[in-house]
């Protein structure tokens, strides 16, 4: 029977990949991180809505956006205790 | 239309009618840090009452403003909410207090190129400055991650000195302390 070890993240791997995501961000334009926070929003909104839609088809686009809405309130209150 | 659309939008608005502001928030330490979703934007402004119908007029009906007004619990300023109701996204407008920090972030601020747009932003060390305040103590994770974003994409170019001035008078200069040397053990060589 075959065994498969699991990568375990070493300290040294999660601060590789800290080091690359801080030489990534050193390099991006500031229009575009400016406008990053905005367009991952977005996206997640997207992705948000498909759900909603698929647990409720029989909601409106008025009835989705204030589920998406709901979401959003809620996941805000636990932001702000974490 | 995108949420970059609408700050945009905001923003020009704004400049019409020779409103200085400042963007402040997430989109400050995206700037100068790594960058995360947001579902708001938020600004600094020096504005009179009677001008905020004017930029509620100038938005057009796509936004609404929100009647009952709120305070902000660190300085006591008072707090507009502007609210797209065709999406999820909302402004918030904080008027400029007599904070001295804050007063002095304005100051201080700096305009940066947004898609074509000078758009006025508070310094990196004033981002630091805020967000440690903000954090209670360095118990909201999310101010407290974006600060160690920012202190490690701006290793070496930041003003310690000025930092710490203001950390001492906030009483945050222990958690600011912690993330500077996580920031400076990651040290890369920055860009030039």
């Amino acid at each position: 029977m075959l065994e498969f070890a699991t990568m375990e993240p070493t300290a040294e791997l999660i601060d590789q990949l800290n080091r690359e995501d801080i030489a990534q961000a050193r390099r991006t334009p500031p229009s575009l991180k400016l406008r990053a926070g905005g367009d991952q929003f977005d996206d997640a909104c997207r992705w948000i809505i498909a759900g909603i839609r698929r647990e409720n088809p029989q909601l409106g686009e008025a009835g989705i956006l204030a589920e998406l809405r709901r979401r959003l309130r809620i996941s805000e209150a636990l932001e702000d205790r974490l | 239309m995108n949420s970059t659309d609408l700050v945009l939008r905001l923003i020009a608005v704004l400049d019409e009618l020779s409103i200085p502001y400042i963007l402040v928030g997430s989109y400050s330490s995206n700037l100068y840090g790594r960058e995360r979703g947001t579902k708001d934007a938020d600004f600094v402004v020096v504005i009179q009452s009677k001008q905020l119908s004017e930029v509620a007029a100038k938005l057009g009906r796509d936004f609404r403003v929100e009647s009952q007004t709120s305070f902000e619990t660190v300085t006591m300023t008072t707090r507009y909410i502007i609210d797209h109701p065709g999406t999820a996204f909302k402004f918030e407008l904080f008027l400029l207090s007599d904070d001295a920090h804050d007063q002095e972030r304005f100051r201080r601020r700096q305009q940066v190129d947004f898609e074509g747009h000078p758009t006025w932003l508070p310094t990196p060390e004033d981002v630091v400055v805020t967000k440690l305040r903000w954090s209670k103590g360095g118990k909201r994770s999310k101010d407290v991650l974006d600060v160690a974003q920012v202190l490690s994409v701006q290793f070496g170019k930041v003003d310690l000195s000025y930092i710490r001035r203001w950390c001492n008078a906030h009483g945050t200069r222990e958690i600011f302390e912690q993330l500077q040397r996580e920031a400076e053990r990651l040290n890369i060589p920055p860009i030039p």
